[in-house]
């Protein structure tokens, strides 16, 4: 059945739909990936460079399935002689030369005379010394991404329908996020399932082309934050199943990169629509309801980018301009719905701290620690769900629906207050808190601290702890300071400060993760993100 | 197996386990107000008081029972239903009740804030009752804020509620009684008064 999924991916998939799961098929067949998928106009043909098991300099030039007849093999001619015939200029091809193999890759069929153009075509190339272009066609595509997963296939039955539901779904709605992780943690061999380190690997190329049928339907409706999710949402759990399974970065980190450069490039692709846009209305009678909500998830998702992107060396500078565009224009119509809303309340005041707005940040964290205090006080009929509860959730509720948050209570309590408390305090904010600080006390701190680091990655932890307190009566500047000052790295794990750009997603998947510590590290990469 | 119309019943479960969760505070009084927490991940809660002392909550399991008999479910009678729902209302509110006086009973041992009455309850042990317990008032009229009770068992109440209607009686009781009042707005004064960002 997966199969039959599997060639119907294939089949419906435009080129930018499975150039990601190619590359990380060619990284399971232990390719080493020098180059992925890229669309820029110094690619010279080639989508895909890579060394070969045996050594070759690879370059695959990738094509939708709309390559069936002469008239659009002729488009893309010029094309193909840059594949065969340039050179590739790359820090780990010197000098820089021509690869020893091309391919034309399409998930296509292709018909006889277009095989046949393609045969005269490298016949002309030979007095030229050009290696011939070998084509990739659907057919051969299926054998080779059903190869490529090896054993890790969903093999149960519920693991198979959660699949065929997230291939199935409706890309006007929301990526669920906590049921994909969930999803992946049962396709990943966590102990105490027995796997050996091939097996390992394989496990994880396989998690990664699920995570690209996971997300067809989002990628085919161009819903480019719902992809960017479940690309991150792969990242994740590959970090977790890396840091439980203490595997090597070379088992782990290809699919890694692929997934992570997947929910980029999906992420520079929204924030393009966004900036292009002159606002962020999906058209309907009823769009104010959820405007604010909208703008929030796209700004956070936006304003870690930013703070993402400054960790890494090759961030693309226009796309950075596009998001300052959005972030400037759209912060203001952002609202709290829930407690689950504020890491992307959180991002979008870093963001804007990051980009001169410092004013308009500050103002952001005030008003969020002034509305848990007033708005969470015991006995309030305007208290903020808990950070459990999704932000579509809460919106249910409010007009009415049937939602998870029926039948819970959330006044007396918060679990982002002392957050923005310490955001603030860092800040030197301390008169404001002074005058808050009356209704803080009236406000029980909530904060699930998870039993392992490791655990910080995962969608749920059944030995973590729910801790409650309340805040000091009196509290103490300068205890408070030195607190909100603390970052014991220890507390998250090793692989995710090694991908520190990870960091600001993390609390945007799974809300509930936002603890003092991540806030602080979060913080600590704005500042230093280059550390 | 038989054609279900599992949706609909799934929501009239949902209703009637809602219409039960409302039903449990009506029923058992004492736990009327007191917040609740959902815990929605790990199986172990910690309170970390203003004191800086901690208390673990490791929610022990509790189980109730309802009993229908085939005839009761294929002749829906929902009246019958709700009668048996109150009795297990009345069950879970029973239990959190117990539970809540064994965590409090704890947490005032733990500290010593307890007062031994040795058999007979004085007007002494009475007033040192009422000193010891933290009372909240209303910032506007400076009134104590409803919710302080008394709780114990009926016998005890039919023996002491008597002798305490003719203390008060006494203008010397009463008298002993307005000034803890007193005494207690002025603690709960700096308690509020406490509620700052110091140096």
């Amino acid at each position: 059945m997966i199969e039959r999924l599997i060639e119907n991916w294939l089949a419906s998939s435009g080129e930018r739909g499975y150039e990601t799961p190619f590359a990380q098929v060619l990284a399971a067949e232990e390719h080493r990936i020098l180059q992925g998928p890229v669309h820029h106009p110094f690619e010279h043909g080639k989508d895909i460079l890579t060394i070969s098991p045996s050594g070759e300099l690879q370059a695959y030039q990738l094509k939708g399935p709309g390559l069936t007849n002469l008239e659009e093999f002729e488009k893309i001619q010029a094309q193909l002689m840059a594949l065969a015939g340039t050179a590739i200029a790359h820090p780990s091809v010197t000098p820089p030369r021509r690869a020893d193999r091309v391919f034309l890759v399409t998930n296509a069929t292709l018909t006889p005379p277009v095989r046949d153009r393609l045969e005269k075509f490298n016949a002309g190339n030979v007095p030229l010394g050009w290696p011939p272009i070998e084509p990739i066609e659907r057919e051969q595509l299926l054998a080779r991404f059903v190869a490529a997963h090896g054993q890790y296939l969903p093999q149960s039955l519920t693991d198979v329908r959660s699949l065929l539901e997230l291939y199935y779904s409706d890309p006007s709605e929301l990526f669920p996020v906590k049921s994909f992780s969930r999803f992946l943690d049962g396709v990943l061999p966590f102990p105490p399932q027995a796997a050996s380190m091939p097996e390992c690997r394989r496990a994880v190329a396989s998690a990664t082309l699920l995570t690209a049928y996971a997300a067809s339907s989002w990628e085919r409706a161009e819903n480019h934050l719902c992809v960017a999710q479940a690309w991150l949402t792969a990242c994740v759990a590959l970090l977790r199943f890396a840091a439980v399974r203490g595997l090597g970065e070379n088992v782990w980190r290809p699919s890694y990169e692929l997934a992570l450069e997947s929910a980029r490039t999906m992420i520079a692709s929204l924030s393009k629509e966004a900036a292009d846009a002159p606002d962020l209305v999906v058209p309907d009678v009823m769009d104010g309801t959820v405007y604010p909500s909208r703008a929030l998830l796209i700004c956070g998702f936006l304003g870690a980018y930013l703070i993402s992107e400054r960790t890494l060396i090759d961030a693309d500078r226009s796309t950075i301009a596009q998001v300052e565009t959005v972030l400037r224009r759209e912060s203001k119509h952002v609202r709290l719905a829930g407690e689950a809303d504020v890491p992307a309340f959180l991002m979008v005041a870093c963001a804007l701290g990051q980009i001169g707005e410092i004013p308009a940040a500050e103002g952001m964290v005030l008003s969020l620690a002034r509305t848990l205090s007033k708005a969470n006080q015991r006995h309030s009929q305007a208290a903020l769900a808990d950070p459990y509860h999704d932000t579509e959730q809460v919106l249910l509720h409010q007009i009415g629906a049937d939602s998870d948050l029926d039948g819970e209570q959330f006044d007396g309590r918060a679990y982002m207050l002392h957050i923005a408390i310490e955001w603030l305090a860092r800040r030197l904010w301390r008169q404001h808190l002074a005058s808050m600080w009356s209704d803080i006390t009236h406000v029980e701190f909530c904060e699930f601290r998870p039993s392992r680091p490791d655990c910080y990655l995962a969608v749920s932890d059944d030995q973590g702890t729910l801790v409650m307190w309340q805040a000091g009566q009196p509290q103490s500047w300068a205890a408070l300071l030195a607190q909100a000052r603390e970052l014991d790295r220890s507390k998250l794990p090793d692989v995710l400060w090694a991908r520190r750009e990870l960091i600001p997603y993390l609390p945007l998947l799974f809300p509930y993760r936002l603890t003092s510590t991540l806030a602080s590290a979060i913080d600590t990469i704005a500042a230093t993100p280059q550390a | 197996m038989f054609p279900d119309f599992a949706k609909v019943k799934r929501r009239a479960n949902r209703d009637l386990l809602r219409w039960v969760e409302t039903q449990v505070p009506q029923l058992s009084p004492l736990i009327q107000g007191v917040a609740t927490l959902q815990q929605h991940e790990g199986e172990i809660g910690k309170l970390v008081r203003s004191d800086g002392s901690e208390a673990t909550l490791d929610y022990p399991k509790s189980e109730f029972k309802l009993e229908l008999s085939r005839e009761e479910m294929r002749r829906f009678d929902q009246r019958a239903i709700q009668e048996k729902l109150l009795t297990l209302a009345k069950e879970i509110g029973g239990a959190q009740v117990k539970q809540m006086l064994k965590v409090v009973g704890e947490a005032a041992d733990s500290v010593g804030n307890v007062v031994h009455a040795g058999g007979e309850l004085t007007p002494d042990t009475f007033f040192e009752l009422f000193r010891r317990v933290q009372m909240d008032f209303d910032p506007k009229t400076l009134e104590p804020k409803p919710g302080l009770m008394f709780v114990m068992h009926p016998d005890t109440a039919a023996k002491i509620v008597p002798k305490v209607k003719e203390w008060e009686k006494d203008p010397a009781f009463d008298a002993e009684y307005k000034r803890i009042v007193s005494q207690n707005r002025e603690a709960w004064r700096d308690r509020e008064a406490n509620r700052k960002l110091a140096c």
